[in-house]
């Protein structure tokens, strides 16, 4: 009977097989490669991306630069000009058209001697004199009918000689004297 | 037994050299990407600075060439609200407008009325830049006849340098002033403007 033989025999001295030589040629490679890339990183790359952004800052000052300090103040002056204007254009008024009203409301019958206007208050102040209290009576409707006034006060109405004095308190809406274009 | 020591040297060393490329990895590589990603991160917002600062530098210089092409319009805007508060052509103007329309001018008071400051809505519409404008009021004392001070406010309301009339006072002179009962003293106050 044929002596029963193993195909390889086991034990240590036939175990070369090379696993491990590439595992050691695998360690040391990986080694070597963290250590280049911390060398190209640190000492290469990094460089590179301060130099980027050196650059970049430069050239962000070098664009503040573009504009002369003058031209902008200027440009900045002349727009707050337009704004300004645009502004006290839209609130500018026009007092003449309280005269105009007023002559067209007044009665026949009355005349007007003192005149204040105050614009901030929205107020106008009148003394006048009426032939009688009928005439000022329809004085003081055709003001209550004007719809830019919004309250007429009637004050200190005395009976003269020939004649009765009176003072009168408008408030007018400020549509009176602003011009909508 | 040889072998056996070879192999675990080979062992030894490849494990050594594992720990120390895990080490190498993680102690200076690891942070190096991370300040890698920080600059490129900073790269990114420098550009997007520098792309917007570029496209405002484009439209700012477009701004002053159709702002120098304007320089007429400059001018005229700087006769309805100058830069400075311009007395002696504001006295001019008041004094040729008032001769003009047939009034006398007795007397003037200038007063200067605190910076006006935009309303928020505006300073959100227009931002920081515009500038505030300033009011000087002035109060006349004038004398002459109804026409001519009604005149006297429409040559006011549109003229070239802004003007506003926010006070008006007059009563007739007494009989014993004045025979002329068409002649009045006239006070009026009128605000105008400067940058």
């Amino acid at each position: 009977m044929p002596e029963f033989q193993l195909i390889e025999p086991f034990g240590p001295g036939k175990m070369p097989s090379g696993w491990l030589g590439r595992f050691l040629r695998f360690a040391v490679v990986l080694f070597l490669i963290t250590l280049v890339v911390y060398f190209v990183i640190h000492y290469v790359y990094l460089g590179v991306l301060d130099r980027r952004i050196g650059g970049l800052e430069n050239k962000i000052k070098g664009l503040e630069q573009e504009i002369p300090t003058q031209d902008g103040e200027e440009v900045a002056a002349f727009y707050s000009q337009l704004v300004n204007l645009r502004t006290l254009l839209e609130k500018h008024i026009y007092p003449s058209q309280i005269f105009e009203r007023l002559e067209l409301t007044t009665h026949p019958q009355v005349t007007f001697a003192n005149f204040n206007y105050d614009f901030g208050e929205s107020r106008i102040q009148v003394d006048g004199y009426a032939q009688n209290l009928g005439a000022l009576a329809e004085q003081l409707l055709a003001f209550q009918r004007t719809s830019d006034f919004q309250k007429i006060n009637l004050s200190d109405v005395r009976q003269g000689a020939s004649r009765l004095s009176f003072t009168i308190e408008i408030f007018f809406k400020s549509s009176l004297v602003l011009k909508n274009f | 037994m040889k072998y056996t020591a070879k192999r675990n040297l080979s062992l030894g060393l490849s494990v050594t050299f594992l720990v120390l490329a895990l080490i190498v990895f993680f102690v200076w590589d690891w942070p190096s990407f991370k300040e890698v990603g920080e600059l490129n991160k900073k790269i990114n917002q420098e550009q997007t600075q520098y792309n917007n600062q570029y496209q405002a530098v484009q439209i700012a210089k477009s701004i002053i060439d159709q702002y120098k092409s304007l320089i007429n319009v400059s001018q005229t805007v700087s006769l309805s609200i100058p830069r400075d508060p311009e007395i002696q052509n504001l006295l001019a103007q008041v004094d040729n407008i008032t001769t003009q329309s047939g009034l006398t001018l007795d007397n003037i008071n200038f007063e200067t009325a605190a910076t006006v400051v935009p309303s928020a809505k505006q300073a959100k519409q227009s931002t920081s830049i515009v500038q505030n404008y300033h009011t000087m009021t002035l109060t006349l004392g004038l004398s002459g006849n109804y026409e001519s001070l009604k005149t006297w406010l429409n040559v006011i309301e549109t003229n070239i340098r802004l003007m506003n009339v926010v006070k008006i006072s007059f009563a007739g002179l007494s009989a014993e002033a004045s025979k002329n009962i068409d002649i009045f003293n006239f006070k009026v106050s009128l605000n105008v403007y400067y940058q």
